[in-house]
């Protein structure tokens, strides 16, 4: 069942379409790729789908339900989270506390004191193993743990669906593994997720189906093999040097 | 042409290098690898005059740089393509081309190079008018790119070229990498991607906790049990 149905979304930035009549189904508990070369409208989507920019014309249902025109607090707190390419933390307070303000902000039986927003913040920190780090200022944090935090926010939120933006770039392959394993555990938890990325391999790993955008349109969209497989999709954005890589 | 010798390095009580010496020659590209943490950045801001090293020397063309300003380390050459762009968002395609030029006072050697820019990026041209915000990843890539090479410099430092870009458009970056380096200009590159930073370069540095742990022809690297199983992921 469609958790999220996307119809004809459009966004216009001037003359300039960057996202042209798309239409998409989320299932309830899958694990959506969305990939398409840098500029092609996939934050863009994601940005008119939570709110932050107003459509141009199309819709969104979310469990059959309008959310167009929505603000962005509203769609929030129905449950769709989602996180920012470049992290944006609290930077004077901790890490927990970033993480309790997700907490008290967020949907269906979010907390309503400081005392269950922590606990549940230290919960998710535990999940996404950053606890050892709860008392650390959120700017002393490295990459990879800022990653971590900015998905503990949004998981505070308590979503349903959630949005990642690009949560690995910038990982090792050893972190990139260790990360598609907690994406994959937050879906166990009950969660549909849409994931931009640009790392290969871990979104051919994540990923129940792929969508391709290019231009701002919908190039195609399947399983991991046939998309990853497909000319087009090689040609618009895999290119040269990762069709060379996958033949040898 | 650059050569770091037995370098110290860190920030208050946290020692982050310990003994690194590298070197890139003339009209080489080399690269650096490393997980995060391991000091890559460190030891970018100490060539670049940022940090001061509390150990060991760093020399351009036999010159003994340490301990220069940033500024100074400029006017002589070394230009840093700093990691997630650091565009100035506000200001056009062209004002932020025009930026990598400040120090310069030729008018015509200027031009000739800007001319040289759109020529390699043709999108750049395009959308010289338009604010450096409104790019895509790729495109902000190929700005900073371009302003570093604004500044005519003789050894080009990239800091993760390959951040947050689709293949296809790192694919389009490492062939204009190749033209750059052709013309005449040597690069080093920082990189975590190391299948594509071993693909472009032809020396490689690992670096890990602070010291190189390996090095040599990235061809040689490339088949390092080590490497792969800890960088390439296979």
């Amino acid at each position: 069942m469609a958790i999220l149905q996307a119809r004809r979304v459009t966004k216009m930035f001037g003359g300039l379409a960057a996202v042209s009549l798309v239409s998409f189904d989320l299932r309830q508990g899958e694990i959506l790729g969305l990939i398409g070369p840098n500029g092609s409208g996939k934050t863009t989507l994601v940005n008119v789908i939570t709110g932050t920019l107003p459509y141009s014309d199309g819709d969104v249902l979310f469990r059959g339900q309008s959310i167009r025109g929505l603000p962005a607090y509203e769609i929030g707190r129905l449950g769709l989270s989602r996180t920012f390419q470049v992290v944006k933390p609290f930077r004077n307070l901790t890490v927990l506390q970033n993480v309790m303000v997700g907490a008290l902000f967020g949907s269906r039986g979010g907390a309503r004191e400081l005392a269950s927003a922590r606990r549940q913040a230290e919960e998710i920190l535990e999940f996404v193993g950053l606890a050892q780090r709860a008392q650390a200022p959120a700017e002393s944090l490295n990459v990879p743990e800022r990653k971590r935090m900015e998905l503990a926010r949004a998981l505070a939120m308590r979503p349903t669906v959630l949005f990642l933006d690009e949560v690995m770039a910038g990982l090792n392959p050893v972190e990139i593994d260790e990360a598609v394993q907690l994406i994959k555990r937050i879906r166990d938890r009950g969660i549909t997720l849409m994931v931009i990325e640009h790392v290969m391999k871990a979104i051919r790993n994540v990923s129940d189906r792929i969508m391709v955008f290019h231009h701002g349109e919908k190039l195609t969209e399947g399983s991991p093999e046939e998309v990853l497989n497909n000319p087009a999709v090689i040609s618009a954005y895999l290119g040269r040097r990762y069709a060379e890589q996958a033949r040898a | 042409m650059l050569e770091v010798r037995g370098l110290h390095a860190g920030y208050g009580e946290v020692q982050i290098l310990r003994d690194v010496s590298l070197s890139v020659g003339a009209g080489q590209i080399v690269t650096l690898v490393g997980s995060n943490g391991a000091g890559k950045s460190t030891l970018l801001n100490t060539v670049c005059g940022i940090l001061r090293p509390r150990a060991g020397s760093v020399l351009l063309d036999e010159t003994d740089i340490t301990g220069w300003s940033c500024e100074a380390i400029v006017a002589r050459g070394i230009t840093q393509v700093p990691e997630g762009r650091r565009l100035f968002p506000q200001m056009s395609v062209r004002e932020n081309l025009l930026m990598g030029a400040y120090r310069r006072r030729d008018r015509a050697g200027t031009q000739r190079d800007l001319d040289w820019i759109y020529e390699l990026f043709p999108i750049l041209k395009e959308r010289q008018r338009q604010s450096a915000g409104s790019l895509s990843g790729g495109e902000q890539q190929m700005c900073a790119i371009g302003r570093g090479l604004m500044a005519r410099p003789r050894i080009l430092i990239l800091d993760e070229l390959s951040l947050g870009l689709a293949p296809i458009i790192l694919d389009v970056l490492v062939d204009t990498l190749r033209k750059i380096h052709q013309e005449g200009t040597t690069i080093f590159l920082v990189e975590q991607d190391v299948a594509t930073a071993f693909d472009v370069a032809s020396t490689g540095y690992v670096l890990e906790n602070g010291r190189i742990v390996l090095s040599g022809p990235t061809v040689e690297l490339k088949t390092n049990p080590h490497v792969k199983k800890a960088y390439l992921g296979l």
